[in-house]
Parts: C-alpha cells; sequence; structure tokens
C-alpha cells in the first residue's frame, strides 16, 4: 500500500468512483474488429483511455521446426507496449513484464481454441497497446479472442476479461490506470463464455492474477464482480463481429 | 427439439444452436450436454440431421478430392513441393505426375513442372499429421500458362462457384474469361476482360452471404460490360 493511499478520496458523496462510474460499471468500452487488412484477423478495443490493437496470423507453417507439435498447432503470443503508451515514454521492446504477459494471455486464450485441427502448424498472435490507462493484459486477450474469430479459428467460446480491484476496502470492476496502481489491489480474470441457458454452467475461467494485499471475501467479490463484467464484455464481443455482416447484409437490401 | 438459431443465422463462437436431439453436428460445430455449439464466426446450415456453421474466413484446410490452384515451390530428386496459401505444403510424386517412364538420374524434372509455375492439382491424399500428397492424374489438372490469379476465402468458394457451377458460368460467358476457381481460394482468370472478371469475383466474395446473389450479378455484369462499351 502507498502513503498516498490514505490521501485519496476514492468515493465521492454519492459513492461514484473517481471517474464517475459506479463501483460495478465497466469503463466506457468500444470493438472493432477487422481493423487491419494484411492480418488474417484483427481487432481493436478501447476500455476507456486503454487501446490495444490484436492481430492474428495463421494457422502457418511454423519455424524453427523444433518448436513444431505434432499433433496440435503452437501459438506465439506477443505484447508489446508502444512507447507512447504511457505518459512518458517507454523504451521499446521485450522486457521481463512484456513476456510475462505473453505467456498467461497465451494460457487464457489457447483452452478455448481447438489446437488439435491443426497439427505442426503455427498461429501467431500479437496484442499491441497503443494506449495504456490499467487493464492492457484484459483488454488485449478480450481484443485478441475477437482477432482469432476474425481469422476464422475454431474455438469452443469467445474469451472476455477484465479485473476487479479493491480501492479503499471496496472491491470495484475494471479498475483504470489510478486504481490500479494507487488502489489496494486488482485481480484479472478471463472467462471462457459458451453456455448461454442464462445460467452460466459452461463458463470456464482461463486466467486469475492477483496482485495486492485483500482478504478472502474481497477476492471472492472481485472474482464474482469480474466474471459479470466478462459477460457483458462477451455480449459486446458479439456484437461487433455481427456488426461486421450487418452493414454488408443491411446495406444490400 | 428447439432450434435456437434458424438456417443461415449468423452465429459467433460459442453460440447456442439447437438442441441436439436427432441432429448432430458436423464440421464448425460441436456437441456438448446435447446441445450444439458453434466454433465460428459463420453462418448455420441444415441438412437433414447434420448441423454446420460455415465459417466467414479462414485458410485452406486440404481435404482429399479437392482440386486447388498451387505454385511450385521446389524440385527435388523425386518429386516436386507445391504451395497453396495453406498451413501446410503438399507434394507431388513422379508417379502421380505423369505417365511418362522418367529416369530420375538423367531426366530433369523442371523439364515437367518448374519452381514458380502455377498449377491446377487434385489432392490425393492427408494424413492426420497433415502430410498432403497430390497428384496431377485427373482430367482438370494442368499447368496453368498465363492469366492471373486472385486470392478469396476459402469458405466462400462454394458461392463463387454457384448452385451446380451457376455463378461461375455466367462470369464466365459475360466476360468471355477462362476462369477455375481451387478449393483453396486461389481463383485462376485468363482473358481479355480479365480485371472485370477478377472484380465479379471479388463482389460475389464481398456479398457471398445476401440473396439472390446470381440475379444481381446478372445485372451489375451487364451494366459494367454497357459502362465498358460507352467509353
Amino acid at each position: 500500500m502507498t502513503s498516498s493511499d490514505e490521501d485519496i478520496e476514492w468515493f465521492d458523496d454519492e459513492g461514484k468512483r473517481v471517474d464517475g462510474r459506479e463501483k460495478d460499471d465497466l469503463r466506457e468500452t468500444e470493438m472493432e474488429v477487422d481493423v487491419l487488412t494484411e492480418a488474417d484477423g484483427s481487432a481493436m478495443v478501447e476500455v476507456g483511455n486503454t487501446r490495444v490493437i490484436a492481430s492474428v496470423f495463421g494457422p502457418q507453417e511454423l519455424h524453427p521446426k523444433h518448436l513444431q507439435e505434432s499433433d496440435r498447432a503452437v501459438i506465439k503470443m506477443r505484447y508489446n507496449m508502444a512507447p507512447f503508451s504511457v505518459d512518458d515514454r517507454m523504451s521499446p521492446g521485450p522486457n521481463r513484464r512484456a513476456k510475462e504477459i505473453g505467456l498467461v494471455a497465451k494460457k487464457a486464450l489457447e483452452p478455448a481454441i481447438e489446437m488439435e485441427k491443426f497439427p505442426t502448424a503455427g498461429i501467431d498472435i500479437s496484442m499491441e497497446v497503443v494506449e495504456s490507462d490499467g487493464g492492457t493484459r484484459v483488454t488485449g486477450i478480450t481484443a485478441a479472442a475477437l482477432a482469432l474469430a476474425d481469422a476464422g479459428i475454431p474455438m469452443k467460446g469467445m474469451v472476455s476479461a477484465t479485473a476487479a480491484g479493491v480501492v479503499d476496502e471496496t472491491p470495484v470492476l475494471d479498475v483504470n490506470g489510478k486504481e490500479d496502481k494507487e488502489g489496494n489491489a486488482d485481480i484479472p480474470i478471463a472467462l471462457i463464455n459458451y453456455d448461454e441457458d442464462g445460467e452460466h454452467t459452461g463458463e470456464e475461467i482461463t486466467l486469475v492474477q492477483m496482485d495486492g494485499d485483500l482478504t478472502q471475501e474481497q477476492v471472492e467479490d472481485c472474482i464474482e464482480l469480474a466474471k459479470d463484467g466478462c459477460r457483458q464484455l462477451h455480449e459486446m464481443q458479439q456484437d461487433a463481429m455481427l456488426e461486421k455482416y450487418r452493414q454488408l447484409r443491411g446495406g444490400d437490401e | 427439439m428447439s432450434r435456437v438459431k434458424e438456417e443461415d443465422d449468423l452465429v459467433t463462437p460459442g453460440d447456442l444452436i439447437t438442441d441436439a436431439d436427432a441432429l448432430s453436428a458436423v464440421s464448425g460445430a460441436y456437441e456438448e450436454n446435447n446441445k450444439i455449439y458453434s466454433k465460428h464466426l459463420g453462418t448455420v446450415h441444415y441438412s437433414g440431421q447434420e448441423v454446420e456453421v460455415r465459417p466467414m474466413s479462414g485458410r485452406y484446410m486440404p481435404s482429399e478430392g479437392d482440386t486447388i490452384i498451387g505454385e511450385v515451390t521446389r524440385v527435388s530428386y523425386s518429386r516436386w513441393t507445391v504451395e497453396f496459401n495453406s498451413a501446410y505444403e503438399g507434394s507431388l510424386n513422379i508417379a502421380d505426375a505423369t505417365d511418362e517412364y522418367v529416369d530420375l538420374d538423367e531426366d530433369d524434372l523442371s523439364d515437367f513442372y518448374e519452381v514458380g509455375d502455377a498449377v491446377v492439382i487434385k489432392v490425393k491424399s492427408v494424413t492426420d499429421g497433415m502430410d498432403v500428397d497430390l497428384s496431377m492424374k485427373d482430367k482438370r489438372c494442368r499447368k496453368l500458362e498465363g492469366g492471373r490469379v486472385i486470392e478469396i476465402a476459402p469458405s466462400k468458394v462454394p458461392r463463387v462457384i454457384g448452385k451446380q457451377g451457376t455463378m461461375v458460368k455466367q462470369i464466365n460467358e459475360k466476360t468471355n474469361c477462362n476462369i477455375i476457381v481451387g478449393q483453396n481460394g486461389q481463383v485462376w482468370i485468363s482473358g481479355d476482360r480479365a480485371n472485370l472478371a477478377a472484380r465479379a469475383v471479388k463482389k460475389v466474395e464481398r456479398e457471398a452471404h445476401t440473396e439472390n446473389l446470381t440475379d444481381r450479378m446478372s445485372e451489375w455484369l451487364e451494366e459494367e460490360l454497357e459502362a465498358m462499351e460507352d467509353e
């Protein structure tokens, strides 16, 4: 916990957060599919001031050959922050943090993808953070899932991801940069959504991380809050995917 | 039985399509807990007892019996390697290429096919590990001379061909171009009006999921031809 924590007023008189949201509100979110021409699949997701472009190339021949798996595809995942994505210039190139996030994002997406369909092949996924204000890894995962669907790669369901955190001992959904840095804790969650019977029976959590100081009860609250956020994001993902084809269908008749 | 999605509905990965009673999921769909879900962003198609989702996009997956258009990328001692815009490449063995007697030590295989040649070729077999064997022993198979190859999404190939080949035949007749549509989404076009034919193929690809496309393409082609004559 930072010393400034006590000085920040996290909630106003009406219980609204620093950016005017309720405790269980997502930030304003925009999604667009097929934003790049050359990639097999691509998507851009904006969550508040966080903006990520994801691209997918493949399945394609994988080199070097020793990385190939004879019975399944291999995912190469890249997470990168643009030098201009943060308030002070960030030195470009991979670092320890980017490597870790690439790995956890890969593990969050892989269980949804039908990897056995493409033996020996490679799928290249890239998440490019254009602007960062907290929650870049979860926004990246949400964008990458859209890009995978756009590339026509078979999946048992869409993966959506968001983070919940604790500020001033209160669980809140979708922490922004300030809440993330100076709050007590945050928990990113990724969810495979594939049972739309209203009871969420088929959901699978594929990513849980935790950073900070919080009680067991707060962890449970955060996970429920984040799962609910993921479901909302999933609906937006569905809309974004259908939008592209609705335009074509509607514009023609 | 309750259908959640109807014929031709758009679905996204994980969408519930229908209860599985008496129905089974084929390509692009999967069954779980007696329900059928989609694996793709695509359209739903019912036929008999089967439910299929045709994806909107995706790379070509070689499948036995397909006729495809590929490019020779390597000539080896007794075989050629052919790429066809997929995650996998295919190999054409000498016995599947010609009935002529070839003395491997004397004859040069590049007399038959050279690196860079475009060929119409058949998928002879595909193993579980995706080793692809190709064959030229089919009446449609040949080396392509001249013309050009354009690319469309493999999932749109059936639409470009049309029912009993009506769509491609129409473009062929109106533009007077030779057109060969490979199952892998490579389309070879040759003729004076190749530009128009290529635009027509691209238009069909773009509007593949709309209704009455054959009639509308007929009108569109007439208009374009008139505009060309006016110039």
